[in-house]
């Protein structure tokens, strides 16, 4: 067990990292489940407003920094290596390093619960000045900025280590252009996160000296500037979106093809889109920021439109994949379809809100939380479920139970939607974020109500899985071991080693010849006719 | 080596355009700083690849090369598992919280840091865990 802990090997720092997420997803969920419980009737008080700040400020915090991105760099830990034929990542002790800063950094920002005053309470975002205010925060806010901190080191070790690895590491005859998709989309992210994420800690750094060092970066009285936060913030937060957002396109694009029965469509321009998704989600943070006043608007309304077309190049992709293909809908299949529809629902908003007008109608109401929940929970969630049934046979010789997995698929689809759905028109209605009651008005209470009752609907579908994975633990003792590619018609490399993988990846790799190397090896008569 | 500075040069290139344009329709510093920057380090790295690494020649970059032609070359130096970065991770997790409680944990901080680079250097210095390509794929040499 110590030797496992203290492993440098790539495949148990992902599973660590993995592991990990799951746990903070676990907290994260019961979290979310006392905000549906307070939120289910009107005038509610179950949770006092101070308990309800901290409590949605938890949620959010640890969704965003311990749960979706993490979950993709553990993924990522995992895959890359194996994806490029590299017998390990390129700096192991780096990544070990980055594994345990990143769990210390939730237990920091979680041992706030402990703090006088309790947890932080300013929302996931922290804006200055409510989270400079020493009256109205504690300890917990002190806590808060040191774990984003530590979290931003965390992550930006694990990005350099993916860039490295990626750019230097491939195995003899893997060029860059026969990298699989996920790869690119890692590297797109981790290129992202290394010019996104300085910004951030310079952002807690001065809301730390700020808070008990005396300095007033963002107090306008001592020659601050209040919104300068905002613009460290989001030049760190927009970015942050396709940080969790990007790897699981990739996620998509590996699944939607093996279980379509055909190459993926459009490799390259799957690849440019990620770098001009990547590339223009650099420049518009301040689309966050279109009710200061104070920001360019036009500049920013543009760019944001512009993201639409490399992700609707994505999806123009995706279909053309399936057209035609000879679908099989198993479970990772089904939640990759159930990604495609959310995501469409998450980013059409997502272009509406980018116009200014629309934004300045519904900024901070529920329909902006549903847009971004449709995106990240809608989007990544799924995606993330998706991997697991897919790659959980490589992790650990393990293949999930496809019955319990089309439960668990279902109960979480129709739940997320039960639960999402009528947040946009709460938002419509002017049902402001972040409050913890609100008076029995107009369509709110009904609407809170479906709300409530869709946030258990999904809970039942985490606990579908949970019994998968027991139930297909044991029924895994009495089966034969599993072949390298459990699923038939894998295209990547992974596929071609050993479910769970030996130490150093491979005991032999195939020729490496087109972005498809595995199944170059299954079908030699083909690749030989194509080449 | 191609394909890197081309993805680095020409991201750095629409940096340098959004950071222009943005200047120009905003008149705002803080966004321009940080678009410039952006411009700059991807620049900087393509810089890097341009001028130092001109010739190097990665296993990944030629289409044609198989395992067997670049067998016995050292794929560095890996330590299987050690637990000086999980201790490198307290401490600095430890200095962080007393650069905001303690004076103490800040100087024990910076003792427990020292201590785990100087652990860190004298393992990489160690011979024995090289891995090298064999014909069959990364292999460890010891």
């Amino acid at each position: 067990m110590t030797h496992w802990l203290t492993s440098t090997n790539h495949k148990s720092i992902g599973i660590l990292y993995m592991m990990t997420t799951l746990l903070f997803f676990g907290i994260a969920g019961i979290l979310s489940l006392v905000i549906r419980l307070q939120l289910a009737r009107p005038d509610q008080n179950i949770v006092g407003p101070h308990a309800y700040n901290q409590i949605f400020t938890l949620h959010g915090t640890a969704m965003i920094f311990l749960v979706i991105a993490p979950f993709a760099f553990g993924l990522g830990n995992y895959l890359v290596p194996l994806q490029i034929g590299a017998p390990d990542m390129a700096y192991p002790r780096l990544n070990l390093f980055g594994v345990y800063l990143f769990m210390i950094s939730g237990f920091t920002i979680f041992a706030g619960v402990f703090a006088q005053g309790g947890a932080a309470a300013s929302g996931w975002t922290a804006y200055a000045p409510l989270s400079t205010i020493q009256a109205g925060t504690g300890a917990g806010q002190d806590l808060w900025c040191i774990g984003i901190m530590l979290n931003a080191i965390a992550t930006i070790t694990v990005a350099i280590n993916f860039a490295a690895t990626i750019l230097l590491y491939r195995a003899p005859g893997m060029t860059m252009w026969r990298m699989p998709i996920f790869t690119w989309e890692i590297l797109a992210t981790a290129l992202l996160i290394l010019m996104a994420f300085p910004s951030l800690s310079v952002a807690m750094a001065e809301l730390l000296l700020s808070r008990h060092y005396g300095a007033h970066f963002f107090d306008p009285q001592y020659g601050g500037n209040v919104v300068l936060y905002q613009h460290l913030f989001w030049f760190f937060g927009h970015p942050e979106v396709y940080v969790m957002i990007l790897p699981y396109f990739g996620v998509i694009s590996e699944v939607v093809a093996v279980f379509s029965q055909k190459p993926l469509y459009g490799y390259v321009g799957m690849v440019l889109s990620a770098f001009a998704i990547a590339g223009l989600s650099m420049g518009v943070w301040a689309h966050h920021m279109f009710t200061t006043g104070v920001v360019a608007n036009g500049f920013f309304s543009g760019m944001s439109f512009l993201i639409a077309i490399p992700t609707g190049v994505k999806y123009w992709n995706w279909i053309g994949t399936m057209w035609r293909g000879r679908l099989r809908l198993t479970t990772p299949m089904l939640f990759a379809i159930g990604f495609l529809s959310n995501f469409l629902i998450g980013g059409i908003t997502g272009v509406m809100v980018a116009s200014p007008p629309i934004d300045y109608h519904v900024e901070d109401s529920y329909f902006l939380i549903a847009h971004f929940h449709y995106t990240l929970g809608g989007g990544a969630l799924f995606a993330v479920f998706a991997a697991v049934y897919f790659w959980m046979p490589k992790m650990f010789g393990i293949k999930l139970n496809e019955l319990l997995g089309k439960i668990n698929f279902w109960l979480f689809f129709i739940g997320f939607n039960v639960t999402f759905i009528p947040w946009f028109f709460m938002g419509i209605e002017g049902m402001p974020r972040r409050v913890f009651t609100y008076p029995a008005m107009g369509d709110l209470p009904w609407l809170n109500a479906v709300s409530s009752v869709g946030a258990g609907i999904m809970t039942l579908g985490v606990i579908a899985f949970l019994l998968n994975v027991a139930f297909s633990k044991l029924e895994s003792k009495v089966r034969e071991p599993l072949a390298n590619d459990p699923w038939g018609g894998g295209f990547s490399l992974e596929w071609a080693t050993s479910c769970p993988p030996p130490e150093f990846n491979f005991h032999a790799l195939p020729p490496i010849r087109s972005e498809r190397p595995v199944w170059d090896m299954m079908h030699p008569e083909l690749a030989e006719l194509r080449s | 080596m191609k394909t890197f500075v081309a993805l680095f040069l020409s991201t750095a290139a629409f940096a340098a355009a959004a950071c222009i344009i943005y200047w120009f329709s905003s008149h705002e510093y803080a966004g321009t700083l940080f678009l410039g920057f952006m411009c700059c380090a991807l620049g900087f790295a393509a810089a890097y690849a341009i001028f130092f690494e001109r010739n190097a020649r990665l296993a990944g970059d030629d289409p044609q090369v198989d395992q067997k032609e670049r067998s016995g070359e050292d794929v560095g130096i890996v330590t299987k598992a050690t637990p000086w970065p999980v201790v490198l991770a307290f401490s600095v997790a430890w200095l962080f919280i007393g650069l905001i409680w303690s004076d103490f944990m800040i100087f024990t901080g910076i003792a427990a840091i020292l201590l785990c680079c100087w652990r860190l250097a004298a393992e990489s210095a160690r011979v024995g865990h090289e891995r090298v390509w064999t014909e069959d794929g990364p292999e460890d040499a010891t």
